[in-house]
């Protein structure tokens, strides 16, 4: 068990810099998930911590001991890989057994290893599979054996890269809720990989979003769903992603294409984007609630172009006056065509910067009530 | 087997019988020379200059050529020549093997300033006509003193053989992942060891492969021998050609039993070893 | 839902009868891929086929298109049988999963060449006129090694409609998008295509993908149809317990049960409340979607009505939460998804004893020897 600190850390392969300095603290014990999008130098944070790259710049920090010159069997880590990289030719028994008959990670004599073995083998329900080789496992039972190979040896750190990216949906939420049930798990300072949201969300104490070798925003999952620093984080969590509607906002209120219309933090004025989650807006039929509590809700009406089910759920595109709203409703009484109402709470209500399209910006706050006053003037 | 509609696939129409007649004809003519090698070593020597299929095979010729009386013809023994041939390109192998896996472990492992540049010199040893070189290693083997000697021979197909060997090899060790050896680094053991426990086992159809290749691209060099031995250590490429005389006799029908005889052991290892051959061939089987 | 017609009237009616394959390899015991199939589809409608691979979905898909010999059976498209024409002769457009684009052509000459080999008239029109609705106009001059795998998608897929098909067979036409992508181009097929009104197969593996784009949906497996049925069928009526495994994220939870006097006791757990008509002390197995359950805090319900459990692990995506429950007696666990946004809520925690209930129309109960609905 261990901190682990990474200050400055830079790394380039041939021309392009892969990471742009990351400073980043974890403390012993915890959980600290990297999102990003393929390419954001997950993989390469995760490789400069175990010291399988060259030519780093800054510095990686294992329990207050730098680790600069450190060869990677001497800095207590323990990785599993997204290819898994199980030793083909040995069995599963032999793959598990590799660090421990190294002979750099402690002496174990036959017997010890083999008690460690079914230890963790028991513990991941692969015990049965001692004798396989890794071609004759399935995807699941092949991860399991790359995660044996990390708990069955003694470590300060776990890195763990995409661990579970290769599964089917249904084993990787079954894996994912089995992940946190792992007492070394939950005891050991984990830095964990991923490109999907849910798994960041699940298992992070904290999360840190990474692009373009960068870390955009770090902190607890609440954090990042409710203040998201900035468009990136905002469209990395959530699946539809949030809707962005481009806005200009004049004394104090943002008005979008389609005339939606929101208050704005004091001072911002411009063109500006507003966002909203598909999943923090409700329905209500035009004329129904009327906006009697438009002080903290914002109601936009439009019509429901496209009704698609997502399982219990339906995802809805609404066209308001223009402006393209994606909403998920479990109420199932909508159809195509319908003309409805949706509302959010303004603390829902994201205020981003402006940028192009395609281009992210950062947050600036969240929806004002628009004060009457501003609005007769 | 899937039974899907390829683009090649056609019915047959008179253009295509046409097409199928020429490719016919073209296996023919290419397979001539060989039909027409294994002909002549059957045929006596009063038959062989005859261009008449008719004439009675005898299997004599190889005897001949295996006995003291093709050593009397030729100067040279055809059965040393074969052991010669065999020390030399056997060695030859085993050199650039052990020279080769690592220099194409790191070729494949390992960027750096002009690694490609040395890649291609390496590779340009293949495409250099052996011609150019042999005068100035005439020279340099006499002043040496390895002039006709195993050592010699073994020394020179090195050009033949390690190019083909690293060129094999490189992309071998690149389509490995080289997680599995960072795998084994974080699992304790030194570079070293990791190579030989987890990279090695991997490449072996590469291995083997590539040794067949250069054990036959060995055999089957003449120029180097031609020059650079004299009597004593004659490759049977060299020894095949003595049947047709220096400005003596000409025994065609002994030259190709000879060159039969010399073309035995390559196809006997080439099918020894057929299963890694076809794995190997195709680069990039390591991938499972 | 409603199937609008199409202006250009194009859109056929495509009917499967007893359509089988089989794959006879020599030396080997001969392979049937497809079993005897039967689908109507009608004129503009969307299907989907659903299934895990080796179902035998882009089997189907590639003798609908021709590509594939039929061992028996009958391909109707319209009035016309077309299962001895060849591919190009049978009016159907086809998307392939690996694009399938000409490398050494540009996009445009990538779309102007099946208009081509037809010979068809004003092919730039029409190439452009597809372009600008895909909005890929720009990406016209290119060649596909310099499109991005959407790009390429989306290319194929102009490609497949630039002949304005009556048939459009698609396989796996998302399946190279990032998440985000999907969700678009997803959105974006479905528009175009209830506004071309092509009578659509689209090949999928992915069950929200078929769920959320398909009029119905076919989902297959082992060579069979084993339902043909409108989303909400097929999510709320599941035909069978590969069915209701199949479709839904997070999986059904499928435990043993046994039936009694209107309800359905699972280990020791508890019961929950069955609909009427289902014969008493019977072995079933129950299946129960994550959406459908609802948990109480024990001690909250004293009705007995539920099941009673213990959390083994919540997990809270924030947009909802999983709670995997451990069963008394029952040794599969049971997710049911939480509610999180509601405020001050007091969250399951590990360890937690809480109750399920569902409604009886939510509780499905399978044979659990033939698998079929009961």
């Amino acid at each position: 068990m261990a901190t682990l600190t990474l200050s400055g850390l830079t790394a380039r392969y041939d021309r392009t810099t892969a990471l742009h300095g990351l400073d980043l603290e974890i403390a012993d014990g915890e959980f600290f998930v990297l999102l990003g999008p393929s390419g954001a130098g997950k993989t390469t944070t995760l490789k400069c911590v175990a010291g399988l790259i060259d030519d780093v710049g800054g510095e990686v920090g294992i329990g207050g001991r730098s680790m600069t010159g450190v060869e990677p069997y001497e800095r207590g880590v323990a990785m599993a890989f997204e290819s898994y990289a199980l030793y083909p030719q040995k069995t599963v028994e032999e793959n598990l057994a590799s660090p421990l008959r190294s002979g750099r990670l402690g002496s174990w004599t036959p017997a010890q290893q083999a008690e460690r073995i079914k230890q963790v083998t028991t513990t991941l329900g692969i015990d049965h599979l001692l004798k396989r080789f890794p071609r004759e496992l399935s995807n699941g039972q092949r991860q399991r054996t790359a995660l044996g190979r990390v708990l069955v040896r003694p470590a300060d750190v776990y890195l763990l890269d995409e661990p579970l990216s290769h599964l089917d949906a249904k084993l990787r939420a079954a894996m994912r809720a089995e992940l946190t049930q792992l007492g070394e798990m939950s005891d050991t300072t984990t830095l964990y990989v991923t490109h999907d949201y849910q798994e960041a969300l699940a298992l992070g104490n904290r999360i840190g979003v990474l692009r373009d070798g960068k870390l955009v925003q770090v902190g607890t999952p609440e954090e990042l769903w409710t203040e998201p620093a900035d468009t990136f984080v905002a469209r990395s969590l959530g699946q539809p992603e949030m809707n962005l509607l481009d806005a200009t906002a004049v004394d104090g209120v943002a008005k979008t294409a389609g005339g939606v219309e929101v208050g704005v933090p004091a001072g911002v004025s411009g063109p500006v984007r507003i966002g909203i989650r598909p999943r923090d807006l409700t329905i209500g039929t035009v004329g129904a609630g009327g906006s009697a509590d438009g002080a903290d809700r914002l109601t936009i009406a439009g019509r429901v172009v496209l009704a698609e089910r997502l399982g219990r759920a339906v995802e809805l595109s609404v066209d308001a006056h223009g402006d393209r709203i994606i909403v998920v409703t479990t109420d199932q009484k909508v159809h195509e065509d319908d003309t409805v109402e949706l509302s959010v709470e303004r603390s829902a209500v994201h205020i981003f910067a402006a940028a192009e399209p395609g281009q992210d910006s950062e947050r600036i706050g969240a929806a004002e009530p628009i004060r009457v006053a501003e609005v007769e003037r | 087997m899937a039974r899907e509609l390829r683009p090649g696939q056609r019915k047959y129409s008179p253009g295509s019988i046409a097409a199928d007649a020429v490719l016919v004809g073209w296996f023919i003519f290419s397979l001539f020379p060989l039909v027409w090698m294994v002909l002549l070593s059957l045929k006596s020597r009063s038959e062989q200059i005859s261009t008449y299929f008719a004439f009675t095979p005898t299997l004599e010729n190889f005897g001949t050529v295996l006995s003291d009386e093709g050593t009397r013809l030729t100067s040279v023994n055809f059965t040393e020549a074969l052991l010669t041939s065999v020390i030399n390109c056997v060695g030859a192998v085993i050199v650039s093997l052990v020279i080769g896996i690592p220099a194409a472990y790191a070729a494949g492992r390992w960027k750096y300033r002009g690694s490609n540049d040395v890649m291609f010199t390496i590779l340009s040893f293949r495409f250099a006509p052996e011609l150019m070189v042999i005068v100035p290693l005439f020279i340099i083997y006499n002043q040496l003193g390895i002039f006709d000697t195993n050592v010699g021979m073994i020394w020179v197909l090195q050009l033949v053989t390690m190019p083909l060997i690293v060129w094999i090899l490189r992309s071998y060790f690149q389509d490995m992942p080289a997680e599995l050896e960072q795998a084994a680094l974080l699992d304790g053991y030194s570079r070293k060891r990791a190579f030989l426990m987890v990279a090695l086992p991997l490449v072996r159809p590469g291995i083997a492969a590539s040794a067949l290749l250069a054990f036959i691209f060995a055999w089957n060099n003449y120029v180097f021998p031609l020059i650079l031995t004299g009597s004593r250590h004659t490759p049977v490429t060299v020894a095949v050609t003595r049947f047709l005389g220096g400005g003596g006799q000409a025994y065609y029908n002994l030259t190709a039993a000879a060159a039969l005889i010399a073309a035995l052991p390559p196809l006997l290892v080439a099918l020894s070893i057929q299963r890694y051959l076809v794995r190997g061939l195709s680069f990039g089987a390591v991938k499972s | 839902m409603t199937v609008t017609a199409t202006e250009t009237g194009t859109a056929q009616r495509l009917r499967l009868s007893s359509l089988r394959k089989t794959y006879t390899a020599r030396g080997r015991e001969p392979f049937e891929a497809v079993k005897g199939i039967d689908l109507d589809i009608e004129p503009g409608e969307l299907v989907a086929l659903l299934g895990p691979s080796g179902c035998g979905k882009t089997t189907t898909l590639r003798m609908i298109a021709g590509l594939e010999t039929v061992t028996a059976g009958e391909i109707k498209i319209g009035d016309r049988s077309v299962g001895d024409l060849p591919p190009g002769k049978r009016g159907v457009g086809v998307g392939f999963e690996s694009y399938a684009l000409y490398p050494p052509l540009t996009v445009r000459e990538n779309l102007a060449y099946g208009l081509k080999a037809r010979r068809a008239k004003d092919v730039a029109q029409r190439v452009d006129a597809i372009a600008e609705r895909l909005e890929m106009t720009e990406l016209l001059g290119l060649r596909p090694a310099n499109l991005s795998s959407g790009q390429k998608q989306r290319v194929a897929l102009a490609r497949a409609l630039v002949r304005n098909p009556p048939v459009l067979l698609l396989d796996e036409p998302l399946s190279h998008l990032d998440a985000a992508q999907r969700q678009r181009v997803r959105r974006e097929l479905k528009v175009l295509q209830r506004e071309f009104g092509y009578t659509t197969i689209v090949v999928t593996h992915d069950q929200q993908e078929a769920l959320s784009l398909a009029d119905r949906m076919a989902v297959m497996d082992a060579g069979l149809i084993q339902q043909f049925g409108t989303p909400d069928e097929v999510f709320d009526r599941p035909a069978n317990r590969f069915v209701a495994d199949f479709v839904g994220e997070p999986a059904i939870a499928l435990v043993d049960g046994r039936t009694e006097a209107g309800a359905v006791r699972i280990g020791d757990a508890g019961a929950l409340p069955v609909p009427d008509g289902i014969a008493n002390g019977k072995d079933v197995v129950v299946g129960l979607r994550p959406q459908d359950c609802h948990l109480t805090e024990s001690g909250a319900t004293e009705s007995g009505a539920g099941l009673r459990a213990t959390v083994r692990v919540f997990e809270n995506l924030l947009e909802f939460g999983l709670a995997t429950l451990d069963l008394p007696g029952v040794d599969v666990p049971l997710v049911v998804q939480v509610d999180v946004t509601v405020r001050d809520r007091r969250l399951p925690e590990r360890g937690d004893t809480v109750t399920v209930a569902a409604a009886p129309d939510r509780v499905h109960l399978f044979d659990p020897t033939s698998g079929e609905r009961l």
